[in-house]
């Protein structure tokens, strides 16, 4: 296959500026990552401790197999919002447990005793969605008061949504595994309920429709939680628990025995070299400000296996850069951005989607678009038409798709490129990327023109104080919302990377994607355009 | 010459033997028992035959199937080695009766010089002095008792029929004796099947000098010089060296002589070896001649250059001892030390199983190995716990030693427990190379030659290696890209095993890196562990930029087994992250070492208390006792004296 060239040169000014911006956006990253860790204020953490409870990372660790990676999913949900933590009340990832790829969620019993915010519930019914698409099954890890009741407004009616989902996996033979560790209450206790198998720890768990105190108010019996809805009680008496574990990690040694009879193992036994460059230069590459272009080969040089890449039609519609390659063995179609998308460059991404489909190849997108070409003679020749068979293409694409915004998102590019609306199975961001309609001086730019027209139209002179005010709060404002945390933390993606682990990700993602064969759409023959 | 000859023994001596009639041609036969059958004398040999059951009386003691072995195979002659049948005159005799030569002595020296009361007659005849003793008839302890007196304490109780150090027993006054007398006899019984005892003057600070003797068909004697033997616990030779650091050269002279003179009287032929206790005040006293070629002979061959074997050969097959030595010489010094399959921290427990590493002689850098033991081997309980003899030798006696503990220190052996740390502290005791030590030095100085040194810093190390082999292990599929084992890409803990070593448990915290090295935590900081060459005699690993030589491999046993010079072997396997919660159960007796029902000290329906005996058992000639942990009743003994069992099965119930 033939092997991309880098044409860096590593000692350039350029590139070291670059370098340096870039360095301190992942070091802002990685405190952002360190921040999403939080489980909360040392007196719960100290008092669960002294129970000899684990914090729900820490159960997470103890489940997983000794030395499986485990790939965290949108840990920095709720970036910039009210909800009560960085990343939700819950932790969730992937993970191999007893050899099997496992969706795992764990809640934070030591946040508001693990209660459901609006950010948590987000974040667990894009985890559902990821682990009915790729069918993996899920263990959850439950200590949680249930919905945090301040925001049950906002949360009730979604919330059923878990429940379901549940369920309907359980009849796609997608199971569920949940180990109750606490409180998993009212709603919650319908997390167990639903589940396939459930856990329960002795003289931890404690599942009920509703607690003491209520059941004192709706008939005046009075009892204790430990009768109402211990292991014990649930274990000999309801049935609802199917196992009883003797402390938490015999739960999480249960956990792991019932994997070990689900599904089976596949080892993965692919071959293939590493990329030919430093993936550390990748921080000197992939620019630090998205208004500056770099050739996105560069890139590609250093994630795929031996940077080889298969380019296809490398003399048309070059702004989009399209071909083959492998990522840890595993067979891939990379479009990537080199520009705006021009018709040409629209219609070479539809036929390589196309293409795709017909021969099985899962798609990359590397995404870093200020959106289509403007102006009277695209409009002319049918920009929107081209971009229209691309944006189908993409939506009725059939194979899985993983998206990284690499620097700019914007406009309809976003679609064009498999943005969150085209659903990829998988979307990450780079910490230098930016994501909304327009750029802000664009959008600014434009309402700018707006106001003169209407002051014009309105026959009032233009106050260009006031509107030269108002574009740099409008400037402001698209910034505060345009950037890479704005958007992981509305669940746009799921997760900021690091550029130099993208290789990693990719490994990860397509490990998830190829436990089964990739089918592509084959309703029509591949389209010349 | 002879053509072909069978070797009635097992072990290093047979292979011992092996090697010399390769180098002169001759044809060997091995015999081999249940427990033998893939022991490396019976691949050494040209040909090899079964002679039964595990147990020595079924097989190497059982002297009609050697002889019918020797018949099968047309051997002309047969080489006992030590032990077993080599002091046997029955043997010889019987190998004189079907027309086989027996390498050894005749019959009639044999037993002349088997039992020590008789030898001991013989030497005061050749005017050798003898220990005053007494060596009469009379079994009985009160005549012991009124000898005893005579002779003045301390006092030693021997077997008659003895050797090895089994049997005796040192009498310290005579409120001790009729114990000691009655223990004396019942392991006298048990090991040699005669109960016969003696006793001697015992003396506090001896050492043991013993000389080589040879004698032909035709009349001639020789002496090969002495070998000093004192560094000995419990009457067994640990180290032995030639020439005696303790003799004058007047003394040498006079006590090679005596010993040629009383081979001479008594018309000795072929191999033996007369023993001398040395008092602090120089004089000598005659102990016993071993009528055999002797464990410890390589020191003689390397101070002489002689090769005592071929020598045993050749005066078997009728040649005279003139051809074979004009001059004999000694040159140099050589020590031998004993590698024994025992655990020194232990109280010297038998360490039987499988042999997880072992060295080859090209790893012995100028110094000899005599072994009958491989990678491999299966430890049995049934015989001698001696896995392997190393020699060294030099110029000087300062230069043998410093070989020899460089050696001890870098042979790898793993699997089981040797004496190597112990015999170490010996050699690099300033006792030793003063030449200061007598027979029971080790005993007084056990607590601190036993003492143990626990290097943490060498079980981190082979945790360490442990963790990287175990990422590296191809046989261990796993789901996901190895590359990834190990990646987050939200970093919270470190990865950790945790691997017994030797027993320890050794947490390893660590983060995989991308160039397959481990970044490890050590106290509060990171260190870089990498290793190379995995699972072979040429594993190292770069710990902290330390490069340590540390030969590792996958044992039988299934766990990894790792030797670091210097630092000895260390067995690692990994301790699971769950346990499956199980039911205790009390009062069950399990046995802790396959072994022999020796004794019930118990029956159904007693009532025991904690600390009391219940049953005696002999692991690899050792007898122990199983004592109850708590009071109770026997409810049931699944056992009966006399059987043998298998480490881990259920001995009896206390309820």
């Amino acid at each position: 296959m033939a092997t991309i060239k880098s044409k860096i040169n590593t000692a350039s000014n350029s590139y070291k500026a670059n370098y340096e911006a870039m360095k301190l956006k992942v070091a802002e990253l990685a405190d952002w990552m360190k921040k999403s860790q939080f489980q909360g204020e040392e007196k719960y953490i100290s008092r669960t401790k002294a129970k000899g409870k684990l914090l729900a990372r820490e159960r997470i660790e103890l489940l997983l197999d000794a030395d499986s990676p485990f790939m965290e999913l949108m840990p920095l949900a709720g970036w910039g919002t009210e909800d009560f933590c960085l990343g939700g009340t819950v932790v969730a990832g992937l993970g191999y447990v007893s050899g099997r790829l496992c969706m795992i969620t764990a809640n934070i019993g030591t946040i508001k005793g693990g209660a459901i915010d609006y950010t948590t519930l987000q974040k667990s019914l894009r985890i559902g969605e990821i682990s009915m698409e790729n069918k993996l099954p899920t263990i959850n890890l439950v200590e949680s008061a249930g919905a945090n009741l301040p925001d049950q407004a906002k949360i009730f009616n979604y919330g059923g949504t878990s429940f379901r989902e549940i369920t309907r996996r359980s009849a796609q033979n997608i199971p569920t595994i949940s180990v109750v560790f606490g409180n998993s209450t009212a709603g919650g206790a319908y997390i167990p309920g639903m589940s396939d198998y459930t856990i329960l720890v002795k003289n931890q768990a404690k599942v009920f429709l509703a607690g003491p105190p209520l059941v004192k108010m709706a008939t005046n019996e009075v009892t204790d939680d430990e009768s109402l809805g211990g292991a014990e009680m649930h274990s000999r008496v309801s049935g609802v628990a199917d196992y009883m574990a003797q402390d938490e990690a015999d739960a999480l040694r249960i956990a792991r025995e019932i994997m070990a009879y689900l599904g089976e193992v596949k080892p993965n036994q692919n071959k293939y070299k590493d990329p030919n460059y430093s993936a550390e230069e990748i921080l000197g590459i992939v620019t630090a400000d998205p208004r500056t272009p770099f050739d996105v080969r560069e890139l590609v040089a250093r994630f795929t296996d031996g940077s080889e890449f298969q380019e296809f039609k490398p003399d048309y519609g070059n702004t989009l850069v399209c071909g083959f390659a492998n990522v840890g063995g595993f067979k891939i179609g990379i479009l990537g951005n080199n520009g705006v998308l021009f018709s040409d460059s629209a219609n070479k991404g539809a036929q390589f989607i196309q293409l795709c489909n017909q021969n099985n190849t899962p798609l990359l997108f590397l995404q870093n678009i200020t959106g289509f070409m403007v102006g009277k003679k695209y409009e002319e020749e049918g920009i929107i038409k081209h971009g229209a068979k691309m944006i189908n293409a993409v939506s009725n694409s059939k194979v899985p798709a993983i998206t990284i915004i690499i620097g700019a998102s914007y406009g309809a590019g976003n679609y064009a490129m498999c943005g969150r609306a085209y659903k990829p199975r998988f979307l990450f961001t780079y910490p230098n990327a930016k994501i909304a309609v327009m750029g802000p001086d664009q959008l600014s730019g434009v309402m700018e023109i707006i106001a003169r027209e209407a002051a014009a139209k309105g026959g009032y002179d233009y106050d260009a104080e006031q509107g030269n005010q108002m574009k740099q709060y409008m400037i402001a404002e698209a910034e505060k919302q345009n950037n890479a945390y704005f958007a992981s933390g509305q669940l746009w993606d799921e997760g900021i990377i690091d550029p130099r682990q993208t290789r990693n990700y990719l490994k990860f993602c397509l490990s998830v994607i190829y436990r089964e064969e990739p089918v592509g759409a084959k309703e029509f023959g591949v389209f010349r355009m | 010459m002879f053509k072909k000859i069978l070797i009635a023994n097992r072990g290093e001596i047979a292979c011992r033997v092996i090697r010399a009639c390769k180098e002169m041609g001759i044809y060997s036969v091995a015999v081999y028992s249940d427990a033998d059958r893939n022991s490396v004398h019976v691949a050494e040999a040209n040909e090899a035959v079964y002679i039964g059951g595990s147990q020595p009386s079924e097989s190497y003691l059982a002297m009609d199937k050697i002889i019918s072995a020797a018949r099968k195979t047309g051997a002309e002659a047969i080489h006992p080695g030590y032990g077993f049948l080599s002091e046997k005159a029955e043997f010889a005799e019987l190998c004189e009766k079907s027309g086989i030569v027996f390498i050894g002595p005749k019959a009639s020296v044999i037993r002349l010089m088997g039992p020590k009361i008789q030898a001991k007659e013989q030497a005061k005849l050749a005017g050798v002095p003898v220990v005053p003793g007494y060596e009469g008839d009379l079994q009985d302890v009160g005549r012991f008792a009124w000898e005893a007196g005579e002779i003045g304490y301390p006092v030693l109780l021997k077997a008659s029929a003895g050797g090895g150090g089994r049997g005796m027993r040192i009498v310290n006054s005579a409120k001790e004796l009729p114990e000691a007398f009655e223990a004396a006899k019942r392991e006298a019984e048990n090991a040699f099947g005669d109960g016969k005892l003696l006793l001697e003057k015992y003396f506090e600070h001896a050492k043991h000098i013993e000389v080589q003797i040879f004698g032909d068909n035709h009349g001639n004697y020789i002496h090969l010089f002495e070998r000093e033997c004192s560094v000995q616990r419990r009457y067994q030779k640990i180290i032995e060296e030639s020439p005696s650091p303790s003799l004058s050269p007047e003394q040498r002279l006079e006590i090679c002589e005596a010993a040629k003179n009383l081979a001479a009287s008594v018309g000795y032929n072929n191999a033996g070896t007369v023993e001398f206790l040395l008092a602090p005040d120089g004089q000598f006293y005659f102990l016993e001649v071993n009528t055999r070629l002797q464990v410890e002979h390589p020191v003689t061959e390397s101070v002489t250059g002689l090769d005592l074997v071929k020598m045993q050969l050749g005066i078997a097959s009728g040649e005279s001892l003139d051809h074979m030595v004009q001059e004999p010489t000694q040159f140099g010094a050589a020590i031998e030390c004993r590698i024994c399959a025992e655990d020194p921290y232990n109280n010297f427990a038998p360490s039987t199983g499988q042999i997880g590493f072992f060295g080859t002689e090209e790893t012995m850098y100028g110094a000899r190995i005599d072994t009958g033991v491989d990678t491999d081997s299966e430890i049995s309980v049934f015989y001698d716990s001696m896995v392997a003899k190393f020699i060294t030798s030099s110029v000087s006696r300062e230069e043998a030693r410093r070989q020899m503990v460089n050696q001890l220190e870098t042979f790898p052996i793993s699997g089981i427990r040797t004496n190597t740390s112990l015999l170490i502290n010996i050699l690099e005791h300033p006792d030793f190379s003063n030449a200061s030590i007598d027979t029971k030095w080790i005993e007084r100085n056990l607590d601190s030659l036993t003492q143990i040194v626990i290097d943490d810093e060498a079980e981190f190390i082979s945790a360490c290696l442990s963790v990287i082999c175990e990422i590296n292990d191809p046989e261990i599929s796993v789901n996901y890209d190895k590359s990834l084992s190990g990646w987050r890409n939200s970093h919270y803990q470190d990865q950790y095993k945790i691997f017994s070593v030797n027993g320890n448990d050794i947490k390893v915290q660590y983060q995989q890196l991308p160039d397959g090295s481990l970044s490890v935590k050590q106290g509060d900081k990171y260190i870089s562990v990498s290793a190379a060459d995995l699972l072979s005699e040429f594993t190292t690993i770069t710990f902290d930029g330390h490069i340590h030589k540390t030969p590792s491999r996958i044992a039988a046993d299934n766990n990894l087994h790792i030797w670091m010079a210097g630092k000895g072997a260390f067995v690692c396997q990994e301790v699971p992250r769950f346990k499956q919660i199980e039911q205790e159960t009390t009062g069950d007796y399990k046995c802790p070492m396959p072994g022999e029902v020796v004794k019930l000290l118990v029956s159904v329906g007693d009532k025991v208390e904690a600390g009391q005996g219940l049953l005696v058992l002999s692991s690899m000639k050792m007898e122990s006792t199983i004592e109850a942990n708590e009071s109770g009743e026997v409810k049931e003994i699944y056992v009966t004296e006399k059987q043998f069992v298998e480490a881990g099965k259920e001995l009896l119930k206390v309820e």
